[in-house]
């Protein structure tokens, strides 16, 4: 999925306040359900899989998701695999990538 | 500024005492709830950097650049054309490491300082 | 909003009830993974499991320690809980 046409897709549902369209992050997310998703913690680790739901915390649930970490040369060290659902606590998410993550 | 503050105290502290008077008069409990639960309104209005090159900070030593495109109320931003600036062994955040994120979202509650890149200039890089 | 005052909703409560006495990894921030029953869980993510054991990341890594009885973890230090 191409970022652009990631874009188009959310820009349907923005409000428009005083002609200005606006983009609301949560939307973006909901738009995200069903798609690839790449999640990166505060720490080196990241998440990768199909976004199932999220709640309002953005405590996140995803499908089939592989974890990884990044060591000290920035390379990418596979933790574990995951099959069916995984609750990530939102508590420690820094930011969501919709349309998953490069080679992965 | 402190005498509309003095003002606001004395006239919550009033309230209060209507109500212990009249315990069940409706006017007193809303004035009640609207001391209670004060409207937020952020400091700075994202909205005029909408279309600009943003700079942010993340908790945890993160750095990004990237287009604004959206937020809301509780700073959660949707950026675009997303750079991440990353670390280096000796945990230092370095020009030359950087990877592509695109369209992302990024988390509010753990944003730690935005600016916008145009109107700031780099006086001092590492080197090393 | 801190992590004591969290309370999960929808989407992630109806994820938490599928789940109940199915077994699951669970981890913590430390990287210590837990895989065991679940017998319970609540809105700050404390979870109880059953005889679960204890690995470093991933079961490749070798076994650290086995529970036959309850292990109870603190909703703070979780990080994620997963269908095993």
């Amino acid at each position: 999925m191409n970022f652009e046409e990631q874009f188009h897709v959310t820009t349907h549902t923005t409000h428009t306040i005083m002609g200005l369209a606006e983009i609301l992050p949560l939307e973006v997310i909901d738009k995200t359900i069903n798609q690839k998703v790449w999640i990166i913690l505060q720490s080196n680790r990241e998440f990768t899989g199909t976004l199932v739901g999220f709640d309002d915390f953005v405590n996140v649930i995803i499908e089939d998701a592989t974890e990884w970490t990044i060591n000290d040369k920035n390379e990418n060290e596979l933790v574990m695999e995951h099959h069916g659902r995984l609750l990530l606590s939102g508590n420690n998410i820094n930011m969501l990538v919709p349309g998953g993550k490069k080679d992965c | 500024m402190s005498e509309k503050m003095t003002f606001v105290w004395y006239s919550c502290f009033n309230s209060e005492q209507n109500q212990s008077s009249r315990p069940q008069s409706g006017h007193g409990t809303s004035q009640r709830k609207k001391f209670e639960s004060p409207k937020r309104e952020a400091i700075v209005d994202l909205s005029k950097y909408k279309d600009t090159k943003v700079r942010v900070k993340l908790m945890g030593g993160r750095l990004v650049v990237g287009v604004l495109k959206g937020h809301d109320q509780l700073m959660n931003l949707v950026l675009d054309e997303t750079i991440e600036y990353m670390k280096n062994a000796n945990d230092e955040v370095s020009k030359d490491k950087t990877r592509e994120l695109g369209f992302t979202v990024i988390r509010g509650t753990i944003l730690v300082s935005i600016s916008p890149v145009d109107g700031s200039e780099v006086i001092y890089v590492q080197t090393s | 909003m801190s992590a004591v005052t969290q309370e999960t909703t929808s989407a992630s409560t109806q994820f938490l009830s599928d789940i109940i006495g199915k077994p699951v990894n669970v981890k913590l921030h430390s990287g210590m993974l837990y895989i065991g029953t679940l017998e319970s869980i609540d809105g700050f993510m404390n979870i109880a499991l059953s005889s679960a054991t204890e690995h470093y990341e991933n079961k490749n890594n070798g076994l650290i320690n086995t529970y036959n009885s309850d292990v109870f973890l603190r909703g703070t230090q979780v990080m994620y809980i997963s269908e095993a």
